[in-house]
This record gives C-alpha cells, sequence and structure tokens, in this order.
C-alpha cells in the first residue's frame, strides 16, 4: 500500500493519464487505478470528486453527463490540451525524481 | 425489507445535512454509489450489505466538504465566482468601454489630440475586450487587475488633487479631457455636481465589487495560509 502522501501527490498524474486514453468516470477511474496498481492504490472514493472538480476548474479537464441505455446519468471526463500539457509537466517531473532515484539505488546494491 | 432506493434518498439528505449540497455533485456521487452496490451486488452482496459498504468507501459528509472547500479556495483566482455576479461585471464593464467610445469626439480630438484619442479608443477596447474575456476563465486575473486600475484611476486624481481639482478633470464643459458620451450627457442637462461623485462612487464601487468576486477566494487564502 503507498502512503497516504503519496497517493495524493499522484492522483493528478494518474487521472490526466487515464483520461489521456480516453474519457472515463469516476467509478471507473478508480477501479481501473485499483487493477493496475494491483490495489496498492487505493482512494477513498469520495475523494476522487473533488481532486476531480478541482483539476476541471484548471481546465485540464471537461465533462459531460452521459445517460446510459437503462437511464442512469454519468458524468464522463476528458483531457483538454491544457491537461495535456500539464500532463507532459508532470511526467518530466516524475521522470526526473525516477531517474535520481533509479541511479542512487544502482549505485547502492549493485 | 430493505430498499436501495430509499436508502439511496436518505444517504442524499444526509450528505445534503452535512454541507454537500450541490445537486450536481449529489447527482454524481449517488451514480458513483450505485455503480459499486451494482457491482457487489453483481459479486453476490446483499443489497443492504453493497449500500453499507459503498456509503463508508464514499466518505463522510464533513470530510468531503472539507475537500470541495478546498477546490473553491484553491482555484485560481475564485474561479468559482457566481455566474450571474460575473454576468452583472461583464455587463458593466462592457458599457463603460462602449461609453467611453464615442466616436465623434474620437474624431474631432483625432486631429487635435491624437495622443488622448489612442489613449481612449485603448481604454475603451481594453474594457470591452476584458468585459467579454471575464467568461474566460484564464483571463479572469488580466480582468481583475483591469478594476484595481480602475479605481486607482478614480481614486489618485481625488487624493492627488483634492475634490476641486478632480471635478475639473471630470466635467468636459469646462474644457478638460474626460469628453465621453456620459459625460456629454450629464454636462447638458442641468444636474448639480453631486450627481457626478454619485456616479464616480458607483463607478468605483463596481471596480471593488469585481476585484473582491474574482480575487476575494485568494486574498482570503492569502490571510488563511498567514494566520495557519
Amino acid at each position: 500500500m503507498l502512503s497516504k502522501e503519496l497517493v495524493a501527490a499522484s492522483a493528478e498524474p494518474l487521472i490526466l493519464s487515464l483520461l489521456s486514453g480516453g474519457e472515463s468516470y469516476g467509478y471507473a477511474i478508480i477501479q481501473e487505478i485499483k487493477a493496475r496498481s494491483k490495489a496498492r492504490i487505493r482512494w477513498t472514493d469520495g475523494m476522487l470528486y473533488p481532486v476531480l472538480h478541482r483539476m476541471e476548474s484548471e481546465g485540464w479537464i471537461a465533462s459531460r453527463w452521459v445517460e446510459a441505455e437503462n437511464g442512469r446519468k454519468r458524468k464522463y471526463y476528458s483531457i483538454k490540451k491544457n491537461g495535456k500539457q500539464a500532463l507532459e509537466q508532470q511526467r518530466e517531473q516524475w521522470l526526473t525524481v525516477h531517474s535520481v532515484l533509479s541511479g542512487l539505488w544502482k549505485e547502492k546494491y549493485v | 425489507m430493505f430498499n436501495v432506493d430509499e436508502a439511496i434518498t436518505a444517504w442524499r439528505h444526509q450528505m445534503a445535512a452535512g454541507g454537500i449540497k450541490a445537486p450536481e455533485v449529489l447527482d454524481e456521487l449517488e451514480s458513483h454509489l450505485r455503480d459499486d452496490v451494482e457491482e457487489q451486488v453483481w459479486s453476490g452482496a446483499s443489497q443492504e450489505s453493497a449500500f453499507e459498504a459503498a456509503a463508508r468507501r464514499i466518505g463522510k459528509s464533513k470530510a468531503l466538504k472539507n475537500e470541495f472547500g478546498k477546490v473553491n479556495r484553491h482555484g485560481a483566482w475564485g474561479l468559482r465566482a457566481n455566474p450571474a455576479a460575473l454576468s452583472i461585471l461583464a455587463a458593466w464593464l462592457i458599457l463603460m468601454g462602449l461609453g467611453n467610445m464615442n466616436l465623434s469626439l474620437l474624431l474631432f480630438n483625432g486631429f487635435r489630440l491624437p495622443h488622448y484619442s489612442a489613449g481612449q479608443l485603448l481604454w475603451a477596447s481594453l474594457s470591452v475586450i476584458l468585459g467579454a474575456a471575464l467568461f474566460c476563465r484564464r483571463w479572469r486575473v488580466l480582468a481583475t487587475a483591469w478594476f484595481a486600475l480602475n479605481i486607482a484611476a478614480i481614486v489618485w486624481p481625488i487624493a492627488a488633487h483634492g475634490l476641486s481639482a478632480s471635478l475639473y478633470a471630470y466635467a468636459p464643459h469646462l474644457g478638460a479631457p474626460g469628453e465621453t458620451v456620459r459625460y456629454l450627457v450629464l454636462s447638458l442637462l442641468p444636474v448639480p455636481y453631486p450627481v457626478f461623485y454619485a456616479f464616480e462612487l458607483l463607478k468605483a464601487s463596481m471596480w471593488l465589487f469585481g476585484v473582491l468576486l474574482l480575487a476575494g477566494p485568494s486574498i482570503g487564502n492569502l490571510f488563511r495560509r498567514a494566520s495557519a
């Protein structure tokens, strides 16, 4: 299980990366991240929505309500141009951290 | 017998009582809740236990309210400002901009005072553009700066030259610059000078309203951080 701080810090790049593959809705986003992380990343379900709303107010993602065949409505989120730029910046930052840590651990353990 | 719809209605009331009042947010959370219940039931859980687990996973209204509150507070420059108030502000900006766009005077002054006419045109254009830009989230910082500048434009002459001198600057029939539609209309009417000042006060209030509406949450944030 990841620490609370790391889960919070990685929420935005995870959501942006996931949405760059196509639009999705809250419940599906949580399930997808849970599956991909083999349940090591766990969000408190409700807490995802304030993050999504903040990202929407930043202009990174857009939302629309879609009605399913059974009449149920779901709010779908999709990535915007600004979101792609934000993702690119965040990607560089995470890769920097990753490469520094990899280098340090390689020196230590090899 | 457990009824999931009734349980969800009660859950919505509970969330609303806890401060999650926006119907759209509640709809979204309900949609999540139903997805979760559906999947659990499909996996073999009873509706009641599935509902309880799903509601627990969504979390308590107080914690959620705090998180949603952060969205509003930390949104750049109060991006969640009331749309109606924003519309009034935008209409005001555009009106002021168009009011300054006194084309006939601009043409006359274009020959006599080209630099003044250019300045007037620029001022008016900026007002109209920024009024429209209020609806574009990314430009609101500029609009806020514009409001602050307008406040300064009213306060500064009064502070620097006193009331009588600033009145001179606002009265076109006295020959000073300031030829705009509104001053022409006002100068043709037998209105006492306090009317000019009342109008200036209204303008200043509108600009101040704009600054508070757009930058208020950010200013509030600064205070919160300072006191934290």
